[in-house]
């Protein structure tokens, strides 16, 4: 038997947060996802058994505050690719007076501590977000070209195939034929 | 406080490649160590050797495995569909590595589950900017809340 | 019988009568008015003399009373009262009298009053003057009285004139017209009753001779009846009790019934139809007498009627006839024999026409109804006495049509001038002939009229000095000769095609009869067998002996089952000719009951070449699977086991660093470089090989290309060398066809990676695509061609080019127009774009010019 799921993983994740930090007796507040503000400072025993209760869902607090920011830009990144009106800035500034950080400085942290560069890393999120939309909805490439804001259907294939080394045509039949033999890595 | 829902303190990075040439293993090495990215490598004779290696207890699973498709005992292809049948093996990324480069077979084991496919170039200088590639996008995938579903990546 | 038929004329004869006895009438009724008026006219008369009478009474017996007083008074006498009362009295009554008299003459009534008036007074007088004359006798007063007296009488005397003379004039007027009345009325009575008497005369005349007329009639039809050659009968229908019409009874019947029928008129007249002719309840014929009766319908019936043994054709025709209906059959079989006749003679007729046409000289009459051109001419001679030309003498109007000029046009011109072609046509030459030889001659000529070819049949006679042609166009006779001449041809091969058609198809057919085993054979199945046709008797048992051996079971189970089931599984084996060839045979047979015997029908067909055929088709198949399955190995080994070696041998070239190969001498580095080069080679050859094999005919994996996108993503693999050697790829918009991505893209790749190949390194290169769609008709190239419309896409480069003779070669496998330390290459870039354009059902070729440009041309299907 087979039974699809569909969740938020957003919405676990907050779930898991506050039934493991409510078990502690921790009193917490969620900033931003994967930023919590908590409104005392922890002993080292509450620390190590935060840490080994949030490991077991795959949940890590990270300590090293360069690979904090990497992480903050990484979200940052993600909401400006969600909102439309952000969109439209220049990443540099976007990032910059988001983060407080000379765009520079991020740059360099961002590629020192993730093996590739910022805008490499957006191309990969949009190509990950065409790769969404081809396999989950209907839109023909014209309108995820529009929706994701390349300026042509070639600029989005060409970015695809760069990012990929396939076809969007090519990358849907293949995931439509994985669907039929029902193969999902992960 | 900060918090990373995926793995991203992994500092050295788990590869196993499966191939049954000594020469492909062996330049594999030494272009994998050639690159930046910390891996550890863990190299297998043929595709029985490295199944059975996975399916052991108590191991640390591989982040990454790289298959030769013409194995004798077990080939890469059926490797690829055992690791993608097994729920233990499941979250691993599986690159192919081979000489064919025929279109039938890199649309087959797509389908069958592999993420990356990659021509045994011909040239050792291609070989490490193609095994750093991979292990960049894998990087990217195991770090970053990328839909891993849709990880496929050709050189 | 009532033949009576109403003439218009006894019609209008009936009318006059009627009109003549209105006359009459009204003859008779003026007449009695006219004598009554006559007698009021006498009585008028009569009334006046009364009136008259009653006057001169009156006034005689005033003169009398007025008389007698005087004698009385002159005489003294007592006048005795009783004679004056008398008068008086007798006056009285004379003037009553009259008073009735004029009763209706209100003006003499007037003047009576007036003298009813005087009387008085007169009286008053008379009594007065008697009175008074005895005693006092005054001779003034008696003189006055008197004068009273004599002025009243004097009155009543003038008043008496007036009406005497009223009378008088009342009496003339009413003489005149009694006289007028009695002399006009009886001439009018007269006039009017001659009028009708002739009336009367001339519509007895008619109507007896009308009477006689049809009396006449009625005798010509009894003879006409009797003497026709169709059977006439009347019938009058026989009623039963609910007014239905059940039967007819033959009222008459005419002499043709014993001539034709057998049947003596006078015996079957009053006998009923039904009886003397029964054919009549047949076929609803009896419904249809019925129907022409009672909606008084004409009915026709053909029928065939036996009559002692002869069948005769009779053609009838019902008619209704007042009473009744009548029957009027003809004899048709007379009628068609006739009828053969009749065109018989016709058609002698139309042969003499035709002579009397030929031989007919110069009837004008003739000439102008006739649809055939006449002209007659007379021969122009030269001195030395040979006849150099013709002039028109005559021609007819129907040269209108042949040549569009009217005769006057020609009357009186020379042959040369009017119809110069006779010279050519050899026409002259025969005129010429019939002149000085005096010899009727016939010719056939053609003529052009509006693009159409025009036939005459033409007879020149001499004529004393002048020759007549008669010229018939023959043009549809010609035509349909021709077509009968055609059919006459296809006809004959088709006889020729059915008398081959077994041969050719190698097909015998057979009837085998199941109770003894004899059989018939057609004759190519004697043919099969090698025999000459009917050459020995067929049975089952003596063709066993053709039968090939091996096939003996499955010909005695053939056997078996037919005869036991008239059908069998059985329907190939082989048999050994006479010659000794065996032959495979397939049979269809069929039972069926011939003269209640079980019969076996059916074909055998020498299958032998289909079957030798499909042999040499099973061995060519497992040749070619063999070769298919040697390929694959060859594939197999080719993509890895050939390869392996090679790339490890490239591998751990690249391994070799600079900083090693410095170590190394110059000599060392150039053989190291030579190796490399030679294994770099060889890879391509390999891909090459591998990709050129690999291009299967299999479609399974066709699909919508665009080619647009192929083109993008094979502009973007070849960048690199786009951009070094400067080259500028300009496209038009290209179809989206099906097929397979990756083979598309091998062929784009490979023509453009030709042309950056071979490009002329003294100009900038320029690629140009172009793309049409065309239909079937406008691919000259000769391939099969499955789809109706294609698409036409040409690849055009301004490089190197090639000699046209070339253009095939470039096209096979290894086949190298060039040195490869030229132009490297292995020689399979093109081949592989030949099969991939063949995989693809379409096809390509390319045409060039040395030192000019290439262009490649592809056809796929659309």
């Amino acid at each position: 038997m087979r039974v699809c799921i569909k969740y938020d993983s957003d919405f676990i994740c907050r779930a898991v947060l506050k039934e493991q930090f409510e078990k502690l007796g921790i009193p917490f507040s969620i900033q931003s996802l994967g930023e919590l503000e908590i409104d005392q400072n922890l002993s080292d025993e509450q620390r190590e058994a935060l840490a080994t209760a949030l490991k077991k869902y795959g949940i890590e607090i990270i300590d090293d505050p360069k690979m904090a920011l990497v992480q903050r830009i990484k979200y940052a990144i993600d909401d400006m690719l969600e909102d439309d009106m952000a969109r439209i800035q220049k990443i540099s500034t976007y990032l910059a007076d988001k983060l407080n950080y000379s765009y520079t400085y991020l740059s360099n942290l961002f590629s020192e501590n993730t093996y590739t560069s910022i805008e490499n890393f957006i191309i990969l999120r949009k190509v990950d977000h065409a790769k969404e939309l081809i396999t989950n909805t209907d839109l023909t490439l014209t309108e995820i070209a529009f929706r994701l804001n390349y300026s042509s259907v070639a600029h989005l294939s060409g970015q695809f195939k760069k990012t990929t080394g396939l076809t969007p045509t090519a990358f849907q039949k293949i995931i439509e034929k994985r669907k039929q033999n029902s193969i999902h890595p992960a | 406080m900060n918090l990373n829902t995926l793995n991203t303190n992994v500092k050295i990075l788990n590869v196993a490649l499966a191939d049954d040439d000594e020469d492909d293993r062996m330049l594999f090495r030494e272009a994998i160590e050639e690159i930046a990215i910390q891996t550890k490598l863990s190299t297998f004779n043929n595709g029985q050797e490295l199944m059975d290696y996975l399916t052991l207890p108590n191991i640390l699973l591989p982040n990454l495995v790289f298959l030769d498709l013409n194995m004798p005992i077990k080939n890469g292809m059926q490797c690829l569909m055992e690791i993608r049948k097994n729920p233990m093996l499941n979250a691993m990324a599986v690159a192919i590595y081979s000489t064919s480069s025929s279109e039938k077979d890199v649309e087959q084991t797509f389908i069958n589950g592999a993420n990356i496919y990659i021509n045994k170039p011909n040239d050792f200088r291609k070989l490490r900017e193609a095994i750093e590639k991979v292990l960049q996008i894998n990087w990217q995938y195991h770090t970053s809340n990328l839909n891993r579903d849709n990880f496929l990546y050709r050189i | 019988m009532d033949f009576t038929k109403v003439t218009s004329s006894s019609k209008t004869y009936v009318v006059l009568l009627i009109v003549a006895v209105a006359i009459l009438l009204f003859t008779a009724s003026i007449t009695y008015k006219q004598i009554k008026r006559l007698q009021q006219s006498a009585d008028g008369i009569a009334l006046t003399l009364e009136v008259d009478n009653g006057i001169e009474k009156l006034f005689s017996l005033y003169a009398r009373m007025e008389s007698e007083k005087f004698r009385t008074i002159l005489l003294g006498e007592e006048l005795s009262n009783s004679s004056w009362q008398d008068y008086k009295l007798a006056s009285t009554t004379a003037f009553n009298d009259l008073y009735i008299i004029l009763e209706n003459n209100e003006v003499q009534k007037e003047r009576l009053d007036s003298i009813g008036h005087l009387q008085e007074t007169f009286y008053e007088a008379l009594i007065d003057f008697e009175n008074s004359t005895p005693q006092k006798l005054n001779r003034a007063s008696t003189h006055k009285k008197l004068m009273l007296i004599s002025e009243t009488l004097e009155k009543i005397r003038a008043i008496k004139d007036q009406m005497l003379l009223e009378e008088h004039r009342v009496m003339i007027q009413r003489k005149v017209d009694y006289a007028s009345r009695r002399s006009l009325t009886p001439l009018t009575s007269l006039l009017m009753a001659f009028f009708a008497l002739v009336v009367f005369g001339l519509s007895f005349t008619k109507i007896y001779a009308n009477k006689r007329r049809l009396r006449a009639s009625d005798a010509f039809m009894r003879n006409l009846l009797a003497s026709t050659d169709n059977i006439v009968n009347y019938y009058e229908p026989i009623y039963d009790g609910s007014e239905n019409i059940v039967d007819f009874r033959i009222v008459f019947a005419n002499e043709c019934n014993r001539d034709y029928l057998g049947l003596p008129p006078e015996e079957i007249m009053g006998e009923r139809v039904s009886k003397v002719f029964p054919h009549f309840s047949l076929n609803g014929e009896f419904e249809d007498l019925v129907r022409s009766f009672e909606e008084q319908e004409k009915v026709g019936f053909d029928r065939e009627l036996s009559i002692n043994g002869n069948k005769m054709w009779f053609k009838s025709i019902v008619n209704p006839v007042s009473k009744g209906i009548m029957e009027t059959a003809r004899n048709v079989t007379v009628e068609k024999e006739g009828e053969e006749k009749l065109r018989l003679v016709n058609q002698e007729l139309v042969g003499q026409n035709r002579v009397l046409k030929d031989t007919e000289s110069f009837l004008a009459g003739i000439l102008q109804s006739t649809e055939n051109v006449i002209m007659s001419f007379k021969p122009i001679i030269d001195d030395s006495g040979f006849i150099i030309d013709f002039e028109f003498l005559f021609i007819n109007e129907q040269i209108q049509d042949v040549l569009q000029k009217t005769p006057i046009d020609m009357v009186g011109k020379r042959v040369s001038e009017a119809t110069p072609t006779i010279f050519t046509t050899g026409v002259f030459e025969k005129m010429v002939t019939c002149f000085m030889e005096d010899k009727k001659m016939e010719y056939e000529t053609s003529y052009e009229k509006d693009g159409r070819k025009m036939w005459f049949h033409g007879t020149a006679i001499k004529c004393d000095e002048s020759i007549t042609i008669t010229s018939r166009d023959i043009t549809k006779e010609k035509k349909s000769k021709r077509k009968i001449q055609e059919v006459n041809e296809k006809l004959r091969v088709q006889n020729s095609i059915f008398k081959d058609a077994e041969n050719v198809a190698s097909i015998g057919s057979y009837m085998w009869y199941l109770d003894d085993g004899s059989a018939n054979i057609s004759d190519n199945f004697y043919n099969i067998l090698g025999y000459e046709p009917d050459s020995f008797e067929v049975t089952f048992s003596n063709y066993r002996e053709f039968v090939h051996p091996d096939d003996l079971e499955k010909y005695d189970t053939l056997g078996r089952q037919t005869t036991e089931n008239g059908q069998s599984e059985v329907h190939d084996y082989r048999i050994i000719s006479k010659a000794g060839e065996v032959k495979h045979l397939h049979l269809e047979g069929r039972f069926i009951k011939r003269n209640g015997r079980p019969v076996s029908v059916g074909v055998v067909q020498d299958i032998t070449n289909m079957v030798k055929a499909d042999e040499d088709l099973r061995a060519r198949n497992f040749e070619l699977k063999r070769n298919n399955a040697e390929l694959e190995s060859f594939n197999r080994v080719a993509s890895h086991d050939l390869q392996e070696p090679l790339r490890k041998i490239q591998l751990f070239l690249s391994r070799i660093d600079n900083e090693n190969l410095s170590r190394l001498n110059e000599k060392s580095r150039s053989y190291l470089g030579k190796v490399n080069n030679a294994a770099n080679r060889m890879q391509s050859l390999i891909r090459n090989l591998l990709t050129y094999s690999r291009i299967d005919v299999t479609h399974d994996d066709f699909e919508k290309v665009d080619l647009n996108l192929v083109l993008e993503k094979v502009e973007d693999d070849l960048a690199v060398r786009i951009k070094e050697t400067k080259a500028t790829i300009t496209c038009e918009k290209l179809p989206t066809i099906r097929g397979v991505v990756f083979q598309m893209e091998q062929l784009f790749s490979n023509l453009i990676s030709n042309a950056l190949k071979y490009r002329d390194t003294k100009v900038d290169l320029k690629i140009v695509l172009k793309w049409e769609k065309v239909h079937r008709e406008q691919v000259p190239q000769n391939f099969i061609k499955s789809s109706k419309h294609y698409h036409k896409i040409t690849v055009l480069d301004n490089g190197i080019g090639f000699s046209s003779e070339n253009s095939e070669k470039i096209f096979e496998v290894f086949q190298r127009l060039h040195q490869r330390t030229e132009y490297s290459g292995t020689g399979i870039g093109l081949a592989i774009c030949k099969k991939i354009a063949e995989n693809h059902h379409g096809f390509i070729y390319a045409t060039g010019e040395l030192g000019k440009g290439s262009a490649f041309i592809i056809y796929l299907p659309s």
